[in-house]
């Protein structure tokens, strides 16, 4: 498939791609995890490690690259915005941080609330004001599974999607993909959309240590 | 709501649990079960969100007992059968040391509680030194090989497709940069393993390898 053309959107089963919850690592299993490989003490350090990881990138001074998307409350948003946030607690559940990590692109224009429950939907137009005010080119977000490990939300391709989880969930049968930037002879950078399968793992199914069993039959 | 209407009571249960509101979900499978006693799919739904109601209360508890206090790592003991990587005095984390944890953690085995806790100890103070917006560069060139800086997304767990990545694209370097992209943790189980490598790595190779939060890196 050619990097250019929007990879096909299969909408994901509930369990693996629409997360809504905040008690992330509690319900997920990361939590579970540490517990059963480890003890409460090394959860409190990865708890204070999470607090400290930055929120976002630009590299190249053109391309902005954040887990979420943009926050669409008001004005434009600034990436001058995000340098002066105080970053060193939980997710807050509404606001810049929070809209960073959880908001998502949505085909039409403009905004509406998120089916997650937490942050908004942000359209191409939106994305394209943000990028235009703050002289970037592109952003690139995760935060959801694409069939081919990556798509773009539109075709004039500012916002590029990139999942490195194949066969997620070992259920989604989709690809992972990086996107792998290099300079060119002009100054500028170019890229290259890369995507992989998965490969075999140790017979221990995912969520093995979130307590729970597929619990909505998912 | 019509008091009686089990099917309102299941649904609202259900869509209260993938919120999160396990009381509220607790208290409407109770109704389903009062409702109709002998349905055991809605006895094994109560039972799962009562259980998960005092692993959360557990841990809440847990966590109000261990405040951000100090923790010596040397004063965690080293069991003595122990083969797997360790730190040496001076604690430098090296790309070596970084590779011999992928390879032991991709034999399933468990690295030691003590060398975990060096490397937290390390990521956290290095990771609160950063600006909270990263401003990176593809590398400049090094030898024959073209620089590269690279991103990827969610890994959520997926230790062996990690492996992977690093297989198909090299390893992190000074001239093969990586960015991720966030949710390393939950799903998968290996989200350890995961997100342990990710900072290993980036404690040996500080320039190479940059790392931002998600929204599964909470609590």
């Amino acid at each position: 498939m050619k990097p250019s053309e929007p990879c096909p959107f299969h909408p994901a089963v509930l369990c693996c791609a629409l997360t809504l919850d905040r008690n992330m690592n509690s319900i997920y299993g990361f939590r579970g995890e540490i517990l059963h490989k480890y003890d409460a003490t090394v959860m409190g350090l990865f708890a204070r490690v999470f607090n400290a990881l930055p929120l976002a990138a630009v590299l190249e001074k053109k391309v902005f690259i954040v887990h979420g998307g943009i926050s669409t409350e008001g004005d434009t948003m600034k990436v001058s915005d995000i340098a002066t946030l105080n970053r060193f607690h939980e997710p807050p559940e509404k606001g810049l941080m929070s809209d960073l990590l959880w908001s998502d692109p949505q085909d039409s224009n403009g905004r509406s609330p998120s089916q997650r429950g937490l942050g908004f939907s942000f359209g191409p137009d939106l994305t394209a004001r943000f990028l235009a005010a703050n002289n970037l080119d592109l952003m690139i977000r995760s935060h959801e599974v694409k069939q081919c490990g990556y798509a773009w939300q539109s075709r004039d391709e500012k916002c590029l999607t990139v999942f490195s989880a194949p066969n997620y969930c070992d259920q989604m049968g989709n690809k992972g993909a990086f996107v792998r930037f290099t300079k060119t002879d002009t100054g500028g950078y170019s890229k290259n959309i890369v995507p992989f399968d998965h490969v075999e793992h140790p017979n221990i199914p995912p969520m093995a240590y979130a307590g729970q069993n597929n619990f909505m039959g998912l | 709501m019509d008091p009686k209407y089990i099917k309102a009571y299941y649904r609202r249960g259900s869509a209260n649990y993938a919120l999160g509101k396990l009381k509220g979900a607790v208290r409407d499978f109770k109704a389903v079960v009062t409702l109709v006693p002998k349905d055991p799919d809605a006895h094994a739904k109560l039972k799962i969100c009562e259980k998960l109601l005092r692993t959360e209360a557990f841990n809440k508890a847990i966590e109000s007992s261990t405040p951000e206090e100090a923790v010596d790592p040397l004063s965690i003991p080293l069991d003595s059968a122990y083969t797997g990587p360790v730190l040496g005095e001076q604690g430098e984390v090296t790309m070596g040391f970084a590779q011999q944890c992928m390879a032991y953690m991709q034999s399933q085995k468990t690295i030691a509680k003590r060398v975990v806790v060096q490397v937290l100890l390390a990521a956290i103070e290095m990771l609160k030194a950063l600006p909270t917006l990263l401003e990176l560069s593809i590398p400049e060139g090094e030898g024959l090989t073209t620089p590269a800086f690279t991103v990827c997304g969610d890994t959520h767990g997926q230790f062996y497709d990690l492996l992977n990545i690093f297989a198909l694209n090299g390893l992190p370097s000074a001239g093969n940069a990586y960015l991720f992209n966030g949710d390393y943790v939950d799903r998968g189980s290996w989200s350890f393993e995961t997100v342990f490598t990710l900072l290993v790595i980036k404690l040996a190779l500080p320039g190479s390898l940059h790392l931002l939060r998600g929204n599964h890196e909470t609590k």
